[in-house]
């Protein structure tokens, strides 16, 4: 098959894209709130779920749309409630514990839903031209939506006074509550958002992937690589992450298969890691 | 902790070996391959108690001597006889040697251990599992069944390992040997090397103790136990499949080793032992919901119970006095 | 207004660092805390805000019982913090840094009127508070506390690390505030002569204990006999 050198930049940028809205909700609870929630894939699916419940209820893919966001948000805050508040402390503890948190709400995806696999058509059929190459209507869409979030994301941090606070909490924590900065109920909502936004991702990308109860790590992984290489916190740190993973998968899996392209992507992260850490280590001190 | 206490060690291996007298054959026989499993425990407890080291995927090791075993004695291995006896050593090798790979991406890049690790290691038993099911070498999604069973050279002719009772005895006698040895090295100085290292990484590098090569030998440690556990499970199992190394076994063991308590590897394989007991009682009238049910336990046991259920139990009677 | 009784406080359980110590602090008064390295003072200051572990006794504020309050309550209800060090939110402006002090409180001090108690940092206000020199982020420390326009101020080794003629004009500023705003500030200090000038009275902590009481003349007049306590 020959490559289309547009074809194969326009999928690499739709990748990229992708995973940066996918991340995104993982860039506000890890990037700011600091907690590795292995059930934000999980979380993504909620919101894919949300979409096809809707859609099977014959109340169409925009109603779905637009309470993901909502329903999985609260989702969000019960997790924090329940667990991530009180292993503040202990990250490998909050691994597992959000790691079971994600079997049980798989499980429940499961009991609700059965184990099948299904598919929703995009609300935006068609195609439109882009440098000459027609391109999915809806991927453009989505890709649209990445951006958009993440500038909303940046204004929200950088412009209003919950960011400001947000950004005080994430740069010493024990001194924004020595400023009367309520940190506990921040940090929730800051998880809650981070879980509303993926619902939104898991909304958007419903169309574009086949929903099914085990799909949470085919988010999770990527968006947590992304995450982690990420030079920085916040949105654009986030995007750097993601256009390196995700752009790089998508690249080396235009050549080779997906699963060298996986192993490639791993070796990268390593790398990247190893400088990153070093970095952020310096900065904590 | 550093010193495993003896007794309740010994009293427990002991009890095991008087199961014979009054439990039936079926029993048996599920306990060799739990035991099987246990090792797999005891691995992990090693790896994340005593090197800090959380791995979300040692199941991949357990399979990788599953794999091991199997492909040796069913002679899929070229210029290499087929022979159950060969296939034991390579379910150690192997993932040894598997180990000391993924060890240059994950220890000796010197990535920070910790939740970042945790998930380098979980990306890896993703492609683990996808490498396995994609591979027609090993048997695809289906596996490869009909592997022969392994058989002790004994004077009066050799044994071969298919009858509950003989299979049980067998495991038990590995697994009590590989505790104790555990125990041992534990207690050993390298012991408190790995616990330096896991605590203060920096600080152990400023003594002179290289953090990398330390951990590096505690990762392959812990897949060699956890292969031995597979290739002595897949003898009894008679057949292998990309299950044997997937992340839903991996899963499962941190959940042994959380309710056993990682502090000690007999705790682990206690907490493999009964957690797997109360599937076999469970799983039946839980059906689908079993999955579910392990979820909450794992979520209950961090929670309550951080040291596992039997962790701190152990701990206080090796130090009774301790305050 | 502040009110400490028999606190015994430390950073783990059973292993405590203030060994029963009481105190009283009124507004427009100044009380130093001074004493060795180790002797706990900065424990206390962080017990009465809820940063350490209190094992017994009574803290007080108008006369409530504040000890099982989060640390942003005690503050939100007045009583402002400089810790030890750094004291400013690193990445942040300066600016940022002073709004970030008054959100949360309810009656919050702009900074435009900070900045007129703390000229320099008017003309640092844009850059990013950890570029800020020593002294200039001590005064920004403070001026971030006072942002939320606290009735007490907590200041914990104000001095430490700040050349001699700041530490004239820290301690300047600091009267200036009591004598303006009726502050009452509890500071803990090894500098003498920045102890002496602002304390009305001093305690002086060994091994968790209060071992002397000294009303803040003595300090001044008399620094002989502190400096034995201090271990000069």
């Amino acid at each position: 098959m020959p490559l289309d050198p547009v074809l194969l930049l326009l999928d690499a940028t739709a990748q990229a894209l992708t995973l940066l809205l996918v991340a995104s909700g993982l860039a506000v609870t890890f990037g700011l709130v600091g907690v590795i929630n292995l059930a934000h894939g999980e979380l993504l699916m909620a919101g894919a779920y949300t979409v096809l419940a809707l859609d099977r209820a014959g109340l169409g893919f925009w109603a779905g749309f637009a309470l993901a966001p909502l329903f999985v948000g609260l989702l969000g805050l019960l997790l924090d409630l329940l667990v991530v508040r009180r292993l503040r402390e202990r990250p490998l503890d909050t691994l597992l514990a959000t790691w079971a948190a994600a079997l049980v709400i798989r499980q429940t995806v499961v009991a609700l839903f059965g184990p099948a696999s299904h598919t929703i058509q995009p609300p935006l059929e068609g195609s439109v031209l882009v440098l000459g190459a027609p391109y999915p209507a809806y991927r453009l869409l989505v890709m649209a939506l990445a951006v958009l979030v993440t500038l909303l994301l940046t204004w929200l941090l950088l412009a209003t006074r919950v960011g400001l606070m947000i950004r005080g909490t994430v740069a010493d924590r024990t001194l924004a509550a020595a400023s009367g900065l309520a940190v506990h109920r921040l940090e929730a909502a800051a998880f809650a958002f981070g879980a509303a936004l993926a619902g939104l991702a898991g909304a958007a990308t419903a169309p574009l992937l086949s929903i099914d109860p085990q799909m949470g790590l085919g988010y999770l992984l990527p968006a947590f690589l992304a995450v982690l290489v990420a030079p920085a916190g916040g949105p654009a740190g986030t995007a750097v992450g993601a256009a390196l993973v995700g752009g790089g998968e998508s690249l080396v899996s235009a050549f080779a298969s997906p699963v060298v392209a996986q192993l490639a992507v791993l070796g990268g992260a390593v790398v990247l890691l190893r400088r990153v850490a070093g970095r952020r280590a310096g900065r904590e001190r | 902790m550093s010193r495993e206490p003896l007794l309740p060690a010994l009293l427990f291996w002991l009890g095991l070996a008087l199961l014979p007298l009054w439990a039936p054959g079926w029993l048996l026989g599920q306990l060799a391959q739990h035991l099987g499993y246990g090792l797999l425990a005891m691995s992990l407890a090693y790896l994340w108690g005593q090197g800090g080291l959380l791995s979300f995927c040692q199941a991949l090791f357990f399979g990788a001597g599953a794999y091991a075993y199997a492909l040796a004695g069913l002679g899929r291995l070229p210029l290499l006889p087929d022979s159950p006896a060969l296939g034991l050593l390579l379910a150690v090798a192997v993932p040894t040697a598997l180990a000391a790979l993924a060890g240059l991406l994950l220890v000796t890049a010197r990535v920070p251990t910790g939740p970042a690790w945790a998930v380098l290691t979980l990306v890896l038993g993703v492609i683990g599992e996808r490498l396995a099911v994609a591979s027609p070498f090993l048997g695809g999604s289906n596996g490869l069944a009909g592997l022969p069973p392994l058989a002790l050279p004994l004077p009066g002719g050799p044994l071969e390992l298919v009858d509950p009772l003989p299979s049980f005895l067998a495991l038990l006698l590995v697994a009590a040997a590989v505790q104790l040895a555990l125990a041992r090295k534990i207690a050993a100085p390298s012991g408190s090397l790995l616990r330096a290292v896991r605590e203060d990484p920096l600080r152990a590098a400023h003594l002179g103790i290289d953090p990398v090569a330390v951990r590096l030998r505690a990762f392959m440690l812990a897949a060699a136990v956890a292969g031995l556990g597979g290739g002595l499970f897949a003898a009894q199992f008679g057949f292998v499949a990309p299950p044997l190394l997937g992340l839903g076994l991996s899963t499962e063991v941190l959940v042994w080793v959380a309710v056993g308590g990682r502090g000690s590897p007999l705790a682990a394989l206690v907490g493999a032992l009964l957690v797997k007991t109360a599937e076999g009682l469970l799983g039946e009238w839980l059906g689908a919901g079993w999955p579910l049910a392990l979820g909450l336990l794992l979520l209950l046991v961090v929670l309550l119970f951080p040291r596992g259920v039997f962790g701190g139990l152990l701990a206080r009677l090796a130090r009774p006095a301790r305050r | 207004m502040l009110e400490v009784r028999g606190l015994v406080a430390g950073y783990h359980a059973g292993a405590p660092v203030v060994l029963g110590v009481d105190l009283e602090l009124a507004p427009g008064r100044v009380l130093a805390l001074m004493g060795r390295n180790g002797a706990g003072k900065s424990t206390l200051l962080k017990a009465i805000l809820g940063l350490a572990r209190r094992e017994a006794g009574s803290i007080r504020l108008d006369g409530r019982g504040i000890e099982t309050r989060p640390t942003e309550w005690i503050v939100r209800a007045g009583i402002g913090f400089v810790p030890q060090g750094r004291g400013v939110f690193p990445g942040l402006t300066v600016e940022e840094n002073l709004r970030l002090g008054g959100l949360g409180h309810r009656r919050p001090v702009p900074p435009t009127a900070l900045y007129a108690r703390f000229p320099i940092l008017a003309e640092r206000r844009d850059r990013d508070a950890s570029s800020l020199s020593g002294g200039e982020q001590r005064q920004l420390a403070i001026a971030r506390a006072l942002a939320g326009a606290p009735r007490l101020l907590l200041l914990d080794e104000p001095s430490e690390g700040i050349q001699p003629s700041l530490v004239d004009a820290l301690g300047a500023t600091l009267a200036a505030l009591v004598a303006a705003e009726g502050i009452g500030i509890l500071l803990v200090e090894q500098n003498l002569e920045l102890a002496a000038r602002l304390a009305d009275e001093c305690l002086v902590l060994e091994d968790g204990r209060v071992i002397d009481r000294l009303p803040g003349a003595v300090l001044a007049d008399e620094p002989a006999r502190i400096e034995r306590h201090l271990g000069l």
